[in-house]
């Protein structure tokens, strides 16, 4: 559901993206804890290759940033511009939910 | 595709990603799919991945200045380099282990620990299996001396005698090690560990009897009075609600002088005090709050009245514990201006001068391209009254190229050992502090 232009050029990688920042909304998380609570409250099974597309990216763009390792396992926290993003994302889709909501109900 | 296959094959995938990007991830990456059961459809997403990969501007070689010709050969070369990756796997796992990627090529220093009596150096290259452990004699730091090596994973802590040393294994379980004949170390004990958890840090208590394994939701306590065959004596829980804002930091955890007392972060914010003078009847004394991010390090003071912790937010604590059950702050001090330096810092703290000093070093490594590469040190010192009160401060800070590293620091002060950063080989850098 690419809503917002700035999800626009992370092509494949913008609806993951949307569901990591979702993800690290409430406390930083390492990889695979993304995917397990992803795969928890929307049921899409991310696959690890996604994962990393998408954090690499998000990480680029300064919307999440990496923490200290603790052996291989790095978790990642959402940042300020993160927050803001994925907030007006969520404001995009809930407007769309509401039009969606509507119309089908008179449907 | 059978599990084992697509495992393989998904680690081998690792390895097609651009080498850059590689360096950044690819220990995260595997790490990831060690956990995750993979399967087909994980072995496509990762070669569809790599390829993205490679398109992507930022990872690609020659950037902007690249011909038509090349990019096209390059997204060829990117596409049947996955296949023909499988089909050599298919064709013969006898070649597999010797192109398999390992770790150790993007090694950096990964973990350091000193003994008690800190004239011993542990230090770790890797993570996993494949990691490799190096016992140093460091009594004369200007000179040290390599003593073993063993393949064990990250070094946490060294016994007392310093005839132990107690690793990370892969599956987060405690394991011994037997290094008091330098040129044969052995495993002495594999531990069992709790599932679906981190071990994220060990302490031996200063008779060496009693190894505190830390969670992030329990510590265990074993009696490894005899290493061979180690007993648990008892599980200390955090609390139920562990907040999972500190899941998978490190934390600091560190038996009192006297053995009496154990203080380990127990959640984002606190720190507990364990009275563990009958360990299999250890109880919850005190809990020491203060702080908004979790605990980096801590250290008690020579006579045990005082304990430093300072958070990964950069605020130091100074407690007076002469009534364990009733600490009482003696100060509170900033170790790096600002907030925020939450994110890729090390820390590194002890007394020194019979309590009198303290000591705190401070690695904060900026974001960015550079990431990894550099560091602003910052290097603290305070003057303290018996009580904890500070009566002076120096701060030196100063730029240092050898950053991203674990840090230590002896007893004394005076000696920092500074791990290479990742990529940077297996270097410990030795520092005679001023």
């Amino acid at each position: 559901m690419r809503v917002h232009g700035k999800f626009d050029d992370l092509g494949r990688f913008a609806d993951p993206s949307v569901l990591i920042l979702t993800s690290l909304a409430d406390g930083p998380r390492h990889g695979y804890a993304i995917m397990t609570d992803v795969a928890g409250f929307s049921g899409v099974q991310m696959e690890p290759g996604t994962l990393y597309g998408a954090l690499s990216r998000l990480e680029r763009r300064g919307w999440v940033r990496p923490l200290p390792t603790q052996e291989r396992r790095r978790p990642y926290e959402i940042t300020a511009a993160g927050q803001s993003v994925l907030a007006e994302q969520l404001a995009s889709m809930q407007q769309i939910v509401r039009v969606g909501r509507r119309r089908t109900a008179t449907a | 595709m059978t599990r084992t296959l697509a495992a393989r094959l998904s680690r081998g995938l690792v390895g097609c990603y651009p080498r850059r990007w590689r360096q950044r991830y690819a220990d995260e990456l595997l790490d990831v799919l060690d956990q995750h059961r993979a399967g087909a459809r994980t072995v496509l997403n990762l070669a569809a991945s790599a390829v993205s990969t490679h398109l992507d501007p930022a990872y690609r070689l020659g950037g902007l200045a690249m011909t038509r010709f090349r990019r096209g050969a390059l997204i060829s070369a990117t596409l049947v380099a996955p296949v023909v990756l499988m089909l050599g796997v298919l064709i013969g796992f006898g070649a597999w282990n010797d192109t398999s990627w390992h770790p150790g090529d993007a090694a950096g220093v990964t973990a350091l620990a000193f003994s008690p009596d800190r004239r011993i150096l542990v230090s770790a290259i890797g993570f996993d299996e494949d990691g490799t452990d190096t016992v140093w004699n460091v009594a004369d730091p200007a000179h040290p001396k390599q003593l073993a090596q063993f393949e064990g994973g990250a070094p946490t802590a060294i016994s007392p005698d310093r005839r132990t040393v107690a690793t990370v294994s892969f599956h987060d379980q405690p394991v011994l090690w037997n290094v008091s004949s330098p040129q044969r170390p052995a495993k002495i004990a594999t531990l069992p560990g709790v599932p679906d958890v981190v071990l994220w840090g060990q302490a031996f208590s200063p008779d060496g009897r009693i190894l505190a394994a830390a969670y992030t939701s329990q510590i265990d306590l074993w009696n490894v009075s005899s290493p061979a065959r180690p007993r648990r004596l008892t599980t200390l829980a955090f609390d139920a609600a562990a907040p999972p804002h500190w899941y998978g930091f490190p934390g600091a955890i560190a038996f009192s002088p006297d053995g009496h007392i154990l203080a380990s972060t127990t959640s984002h914010d606190g720190v507990s005090l364990w009275n563990v003078a009958n360990p299999a009847s250890a109880v919850r004394v005190a809990t020491l709050s203060g702080h908004t991010n979790p605990v980096a390090a801590l250290a008690f003071s020579p006579d045990g009245h005082l304990l430093a912790d300072v958070g990964y937010d950069g605020r130091l604590d100074v407690f007076n514990l002469t009534d364990p059950a009733h600490p009482s702050r003696a100060a509170t001090l900033r170790t790096i201006s600002g907030s925020g330096a939450y994110y890729n810092t090390a820390y590194a703290l002890d007394f020194s001068q019979g309590g009198r000093t303290l000591t705190a070093i401070v690695d904060t490594i900026p974001s960015g391209p550079q990431s990894g590469t550099a560091a602003d040190e910052t290097i603290s010192r305070w003057s303290l009254t018996a009580e904890g009160t500070v009566t002076h401060t120096t701060t030196i800070s100063h730029y240092t190229a050898s950053a991203g590293g674990p840090l230590a620091l002896d007893a004394a002060g005076r000696t920092l050992a500074r791990g290479a950063p990742p990529q940077g080989g297996d270097i410990v850098y030795l520092w005679m502090l001023p």
